[in-house]
């Protein structure tokens, strides 16, 4: 059974020129691998601005704990330690902010791995022969057979044109 | 769980139910899981209680009484009350004036599983004894009595048994004193001093444990350190706590003081002569200060001579002082225990110093321990049998028992009825209303004696010069060895040395320097190295090795050597020898900083800045105070009227369960004591300061414990929660005054098992502990409480009969027992409590005013009262 | 059209292409390893052993053991807790705040001392455990409904120290293991069997999509950008535990930058320690370069510097404040019984230090290395100064007191070094000790692609 194409590039450059192209020609099930970030693959695959908005809100609740947690402790059962006042606000702001960076931290990393879908047990691209350089320095898309616009000839020679080197990844 | 059980089960599973947010767990679950937790935590004692069948009407089951006796200490009696609860005495307090440490220290003893012998064979030992007498002659050596009881049974038993010698052992006589009334008044008598009444006082080589009054004596002159102030002189060989607290202090030899002395009497008139010497401009200023009403008090172990100069220059004086008869039939002197020696059948009932019993025809050791010997058979402890007994101002007391003798003991009064066949009588109607009323059985028997004249004539020789003089002198703490089981006494640190658990060569800073040993002894000092030179000191044909300790009050050629660690029976002064043996012994002092440096911790006033007004408290805080409860309780220390006796550590020692923990510990620093003396020298003497917590409002303590362990209440106490403590130990740290304990081992399971913390569950020593107080085990934090469990008991009380608590209805444990009622605890929000006047005293002042802690202990300046004629000029010495 | 070359070309210094470069960089996992790694593990496994023997010891036998007594109540146990959670500092400066300053010499270096930072908390971690009287009630410092009704007292630093060492270690644990997951999954298509296993859970699942690329780029600078004042707040926090209290010689509020300075001055010293040896081992010279040692030579004189005008400052404070206390506990550090350590520190910290400023020490690479050891000596000397010299001479003569290490104090020090070195050569023997995918990236970086 074929799972779909894995098509690798030389450059980061033509990677970008072959997604576009792709979505131009109205792929939808693909997926670019490559080894580190590269700029500009936001534009074309589409960003994801809500990591920092998650983080500032797993902020406020961070915060909102620390909070809570000392008030409540604080004057659920309230004592004079060192003739303090009960509430000494400056005395709050260490725990407040450690468990407002931890909370973030956290969450943030749960959230990614969230977004990302991970952890992954098992992936088609991986399968493929030559996934390991994708890791390295070459750039990949994986195109799925699912797709609607997939076609074995028409895609693998599409891939072709943008100067990428095709292999077939099957099930075995 | 079983249901076979029934009631009590039932009952513990209602008693002891707790929420949980997950659902109701019986703390028994709780605690067995808990206790899978502790694999190596301390075992939990369980005990059986059970209840009279019949109870007595007037008993409250385990409840408190209070009951007077006199507790006899190297034979005088001193007036205590004894604190019963729970069956048993655990607390012992002054009943009038003050009194040493001996006797509440030996409660110890009382409960000691070490006396524990053999079971002792009473009959047998009478038998084997009456056999010696009729065998020969058979010497029984007696500690001082003072009993005209066993005097009287003394009689019969030396009637009915010709063979029977009787010799009286002390290894600190009193005979000296005797003998010199017989020179000055041709009648042997015993001197009782009045300090009080007295404006100028001039102390001869004697210290607080060294008279039988010396702590009534510490008592009256503490009263007299306050406006209008006596003045203190002293002029002594060593250096003791009465020394170290006088205005002026001259250190002299032994001989020395003796030639003071008769110059002194020169000087005054009492013997024709002139002065060989004006000491430096001392002597003229204190004959001229003690014509206005002054008082000289000896020491015992001035020689006879002095003694009865001593005793003119008082009726020269003036002096408040009244005779009365000798309180001993017949001195106890140490020349007894060369008798000892000798004889070859002994029975010996003495305390201190123990002859060698073995090789002999007969011979016995009747003892608090027991020791070596053929037949070595249980003295009672004096709480456990009755008897009577002269104080030091000659008044008879009669002494109840208050507990059944644990280990089989008989006291000296019962043995020697044993001896005769009888069986002591019962306390009689007289002692029992002496007793209850608490007051003397029979007061002095004053004696009218005159000063005859030609003294100087019949007056023997003084005491020689030499190159080193020693005198031995009774160990504060171990007295003449007699206490060396107790380690309550052995942990007391000593007065000046600070130092535990031995005993040393005293000698001061020149004389060290002199033999080059000073050096070597600072560079260890300064290193923390305990080991100290061993020296031998061979006196009068007698050597001992003792370890050496530079002390800075010691004049040059004196040395001071503790009884309790070198005996000579023939006498307490000697010319000496000093010799390295080139071996060092570790020397384990509390505090080896000895001077007060940039930090004003003790301030020292004169009269007149006294009675200014005093400044205000600095207190800085952005804070608003926190409410206040329904009483404020603080605590002032007088530092004019403290001596630094150590009776205050030692009560709240046994107040409050202390721990000793043994010499290694106290060198690592981690001596338990609650309440710290510091000792500072000062170019005079030394000034003494206890710190214990100050219970600060601000307190530094509470605000760093992370689990809220120790908390501030609305009542103004700094509570400390044993149960919720970790052990961090931040606290200590924060502490400025370093008035917190940390359990570093589970010390008190030691110290009640004697040293094996596995054996606590079984030792008697657990019966030593006061019921009201948590026993702390390891790794929990520890400090002064205010005597919080006498703060809860008394508005328990007061609760009980509907009533505030009265006005100096709580008293610390501390405060109870210091002779000059130096310690003062009461309630800021009670307008008859004296505290409030002592906070507006020109002396007050508040220890570490800069921490802006906001203590609620405070202290009171300490006073000087300097003759303006010394002042000027140089005070020698 | 030929770009101009980065500035930054010679930080990896060779002829590379991306894949000789990579198998170099996992040598240390794929290759056997060499000879010193060995030895170090065996002792660092060694002192592991008697490290748990001593902390059996000390929970068996209690808290006498150790040396410590009254005044001194903290000895050598937090000594070497501030000494470790300093030296964990580097490697979160290195990770974190090198990256937002986008300093391109830190890619080489971050990975191990990630991980160094990782145990150094470890490390220090252990030391407010075991120094508790009662250990077996640590949970108390937790907030969790209890049997008394109680709850932790917030107000006091050593709660803060609880939430502060907690979030430390969380998010250097999650910052590691961040940077680790694409390495690992290099690592898992590169090996078989029960590595393969290994690195697979480990990475996740990782395949390199480039979208989830862009969100764990958000994410690492993020987490790189919360890590920085994570760096100051936990050491000022750790300083806080002193500077809360009345001890003249804490009682200053130039601790917690005093501590920092400190914390980056020792993390530095001892990455350096850790590098130069891996580098010569491991022959990572082209990706380790001398520019790498020069720039973390120059950190580690400007932190130093800090410290050493902090503890000029620290005397001129002492005096000019007019506290008797303050000013003769200075005294007893420079005259009194430990004076050698006093003057020790600020031999090394203060005299030896300025050898920095030459290129020529700091291009010696055996002074360098000898350097950064003796730096971590006068950070442990100066948390002595601090901890323990403060503690015995206060304010009241009548309390003063020395302190004396027992074995059991000394075992538990170099037990910690053992758990350390034995930890980190775990490390670098199932992990790759230089970032592989962030290397690769600051090829490309450097080469112009």
């Amino acid at each position: 059974m074929l799972y779909g194409y894995m098509a690798y590039f030389d450059a980061p450059e033509k990677l970008l020129a072959a997604l576009r192209a792709l979505k131009a020609k109205g792929y939808r099930r693909l997926e670019a691998l490559t080894p580190n970030p590269v700029e500009g693959v936001e534009e074309v695959l589409g960003g994801d601005g809500r990591i920092p908005w998650v983080a500032f809100f797993l902020g406020v609740l961070g915060a909102g704990l620390g909070l809570f947690l000392q008030v409540y402790t604080t004057l659920d059962y309230p004592h004079n330690a060192g003739g303090k006042p009960l509430l000494g606000w400056p005395a709050f702001i260490p725990v407040t902010f450690e468990l407002t960076i931890l909370t973030i931290t956290v969450g943030i990393f749960l959230y990614l791995l969230y977004i990302n879908g991970l952890p992954l047990a098992a992936h088609p691209a991986v399968r493929a022969r030559g996934y390991a350089e994708v890791l390295l320095d070459r750039y990949g898309v994986f195109l799925y057979a699912t797709d609607p616009r997939f076609d074995p000839e028409a895609t693998r020679a599409l891939l072709e044109a943008l100067g990428a080197e095709v292999e077939e990844v099957r099930r075995d | 769980m079983k249901k076979t059980r029934g009631f009590p089960e039932s009952l513990e599973k209602e008693l002891y139910r707790e929420e949980f947010p997950f659902g109701p767990v019986s703390r028994r679950g709780f605690l067995a899981l808990g206790l899978l937790s502790l694999a190596a935590c301390t075992p939990v004692v369980r005990r059986k209680g059970v209840p009279y069948v019949r109870q007595p009407e007037w008993v409250v089951e385990g409840g408190r009484a209070e009951f007077v006796t006199a507790f006899p200490h190297a034979g005088f009696a001193e007036a205590v009350r004894v604190r019963h609860y729970q069956e048993r005495p655990l607390f012992l307090a002054p009943h009038e004036g003050a009194m040493s440490p001996y006797p509440l220290a030996s409660l110890y003893a009382l409960y000691d599983p070490v006396r524990k012998g053999k079971a002792p064979d009473w009959e047998g030992f009478f038998a084997a004894w009456r056999r010696a007498l009729g065998e020969g002659e058979a010497l029984l050596v007696l500690p001082r009595t003072t009993s005209p009881r066993l005097e009287g049974l003394l009689r019969r038993a030396l009637a009915r048994y010709p063979n029977l010698r009787v010799a009286r052992f002390e290894a600190w006589s009193l005979e000296n004193v005797y003998l010199g009334a017989e020179l000055a008044f041709g009648r042997r008598a015993w001197p009782v001093y009045q300090p009080e009444r007295a404006e100028r006082v001039l102390l001869l080589d004697v210290d607080l444990h060294e008279h039988p009054a010396g702590y009534l004596w510490g008592g009256a002159l503490a009263q007299r350190r306050l406006p209008p102030m006596n003045r203190i002189y002293a002029v002594e060989s060593g250096a003791g706590l009465l020394g170290a607290l006088a205005d002026h202090r001259l250190a002299l030899k032994p001989s020395g003081v003796e030639a003071f002395l008769l110059d002194l009497a020169r000087a005054l008139g009492v013997v024709p002569g002139s002065p060989a010497s004006d000491y430096g401009g001392f002597l003229p200023a204190l004959v001229e200060d003690l014509r206005r009403g002054g008082v000289v008090l000896p020491g015992v172990h001035l020689s006879p001579g002095a003694q009865a100069l001593a005793m003119a220059v008082n009726a020269r004086l003036e002096a408040p002082v009244a005779y009365v008869a000798p309180p001993e039939a017949e001195p106890a002197t140490p020349q007894a225990f060369l008798e000892a020696e000798r004889a070859s059948r002994l029975v010996w009932a003495a305390e201190g110093p123990l002859p060698s019993l073995m090789g002999k025809a007969f011979a016995a050791a009747l003892s608090l321990y027991p020791k070596e010997a053929p037949y070595s058979l249980p003295l009672a402890h004096p709480l456990e049998a009755s008897g009577q007994h002269r104080d030091a101002l000659g008044r008879l007391w009669p002494a109840q028992a208050l507990v059944k003798p644990l280990w089989g003991g008989k006291s000296l009064e019962e043995v020697l009825a044993g001896l005769l066949g009888e069986e002591l009588p019962a306390l009689s109607p007289e002692e029992k209303r002496a007793l209850a009323e608490g007051r003397p059985l029979a007061e002095a028997e004053g004696l009218e004696v005159a000063l005859r004249p030609g003294l100087l004539d019949r007056l023997p020789p003084l005491r020689r010069e030499a190159p080193l003089e020693l005198t031995l002198r009774p160990d504060a703490s171990l007295f003449d060895g007699r206490y060396r089981e107790n380690p309550y006494l052995q942990e007391l640190p000593r007065p000046l040395t600070r130092l535990v658990w031995d005993g040393a060569l005293l000698a001061g800073e020149g004389q060290v320097e002199a033999w080059g040993l000073l050096e070597g002894v600072r560079a260890r000092e300064r290193r923390a190295d305990p080991r100290r030179p061993l020296l031998r000191v061979r006196a009068g044909a007698r050597e001992a090795l003792l370890p050496l300790w530079p002390l800075p009050l010691l004049p040059e050629g004196s040395l001071v050597a503790p009884l309790s660690h070198f005996f000579h029976p023939e006498g307490v002064v000697f010319p000496a020898e000093v010799a390295p043996t080139g071996r060092d012994y570790p020397l384990v002092s509390t505090q080896y900083h000895g001077y007060l440096g940039e930090v004003e911790a003790v301030h020292v006033m004169t009269e007149e800045e006294a009675l200014r007004e005093p400044k205000e408290e600095k207190r800085l805080s952005f804070y608003p105070p926190w409410p206040q409860g329904e009483h404020a309780w603080a605590m002032t220390v007088d530092l004019s009227r403290c001596l630094g006796c150590g009776l205050c550590v030692l009560a709240c020692q046994v107040e409050n369960n202390v721990p000793v923990v043994g010499k290694e510990e106290v060198q690592k620093g981690r001596e338990m004591h609650w309440i710290r003396l510091d000792r500072y020298f000062t170019p005079e003497g030394a000034l003494h300061q206890p710190v214990m917590c100050q219970h600060c409002e601000k307190a530094p303590c509470e605000a760093v414990c992370p689990v809220a362990a120790t908390e501030h209440s609305d009542e103004g106490l700094n509570l400390m929660v044993y149960n919720r403590c970790v052990g961090t130990k931040y606290c200590s740290a924060n502490c400025p005054y370093k008035a917190r304990r940390f359990n570093f081992f589970p010390y008190a399971e030691r110290f009640i098992g004697n040293g094996d913390p596995r054996k606590a569950k079984e030792s008697p020593l657990s019966l030593l502990m006061n019921p009201e107080v948590t026993v702390r085990s390891r790794g929990v934090m520890e400090k002064c409480t205010y005597c919080v469990q006498r703060i809860e008991l008394s508005r328990a009380e007061a609760a009980k009969e509907g009533r505030r608590i009265r006005t100096g209805e709580v008293r610390t444990a501390c405060q109870e027992v210091c002779p000059g009622k130096a310690i003062h605890f009461g309630d800021l929000l009670d307008p008859e409590d004296p505290i409030q006047a002592h906070r507006q005293e020109g002396r007050h002042y508040v220890l570490l005013e800069e921490a802006n802690t906001w203590p609620r202990t405070t202290y009171l300046a300490h006073l000087k009262n300097p003759n303006p004629r010394l002042r000027k000029e140089e005070a020698h010495g | 059209m030929a770009k101009e070359p980065h500035p930054d070309r010679d930080l990896i210094q060779g002829e590379w292409t991306e894949r000789t470069l990579v198998e170099k960089l996992l040598e240390p996992v794929e290759k056997p390893p060499p000879r010193p790694w060995k030895v170090v593990l065996a002792v660092g496994f060694a002192l592991t052993l008697a490290w748990l023997y001593a902390i059996f010891v000390t929970f068996v036998q209690g808290l006498g053991t150790w040396g410590i007594n009254q005044p001194v109540a903290w000895g050598y146990d937090i000594v070497h807790f501030v000494w470790w959670i300093g030296i964990g500092h580097a490697g979160t400066l290195i990770s974190a705040i090198l990256v937002l300053m986008r300093q391109n010499w830190r890619d080489s270096l971050n990975r191990v001392t990630e991980a160094m930072t990782l145990f150094a908390v470890l490390c220090a971690a252990t030391y407010p455990l075991i120094h508790m009287g009662r250990p077996q009630h640590f949970y108390w410092v937790m907030p969790y409904p209890t049997h008394m009704a109680l709850w932790p007292q917030y107000k006091s630093p050593l709660s803060w120290d609880v939430l502060a060492i907690m979030t430390y270690l969380t998010i250097s644990t999650l910052f590691l293991y961040l940077g680790l997951i694409p390495d690992l999954a290099l690592l898992r298509e590169r090996s078989t069997g029960w590595r393969r296993k290994l690195y697979g859970w480990l990475s996740l699942g990782w395949t390199g999509n480039a979208v989830h690329w862009q969100r764990y780029r958000a994410v690492y600078v993020l987490l790189a950008g919360l890590a920085t004042p994570v760096v100051i707040s936990v050491h000022s926090v750790v300083s806080m535990d002193f500077a809360y209290g009345l001890v003249p010689g804490w009682h200053l509020t130039v601790f917690p930058p005093f501590f920092a300075a400190g914390a980056i001055y020792s993390g530095f010293a001892m990455a350096l320690t850790l590098i130069l040896p891996l580098r010569k081992w491991y022959r990572l010279e082209g990706v380790i370069t001398e520019r790498h040692l020069d720039w973390m030579a120059k950190v580690t004189l400007a932190s130093g510097l800090g410290v050493a005008y902090i503890y000029l400052l620290e005397i001129f404070i002492a005096w000019y404040s007019g506290e008797p206390a303050e000013w003769a506990q200075q005294l007893w550090r420079m005259t009194g019984p430990y004076a050698p350590y006093y003057w020790a520190m600020m031999l090394i910290n203060v005299v030896l230090l300025q050898t920095l400023w030459f290129p020529r020490f700091r291009r010696n690479l055996t002074w360098l290395f000898a350097f950064s050891i003796l730096a971590n000596v006068g950070m442990w000397l100066e948390r002595f100064v601090i901890v323990v010299i403060s503690l015995s001479h206060d304010f009241l003569p009548g309390n003063f007191h020395l302190y004396h290490p027992t074995w059991v104090d000394v075992t538990l020090f170099l037990g910690t070094i053992g758990f350390f070195l034995f930890g980190l050569a775990l490390f670098i023997r199932l992990f790759p000790p230089i970032a592989v995918a962030e290397m690769v990236h600051l090829f490309h970086k450097l080469r112009g692609h």
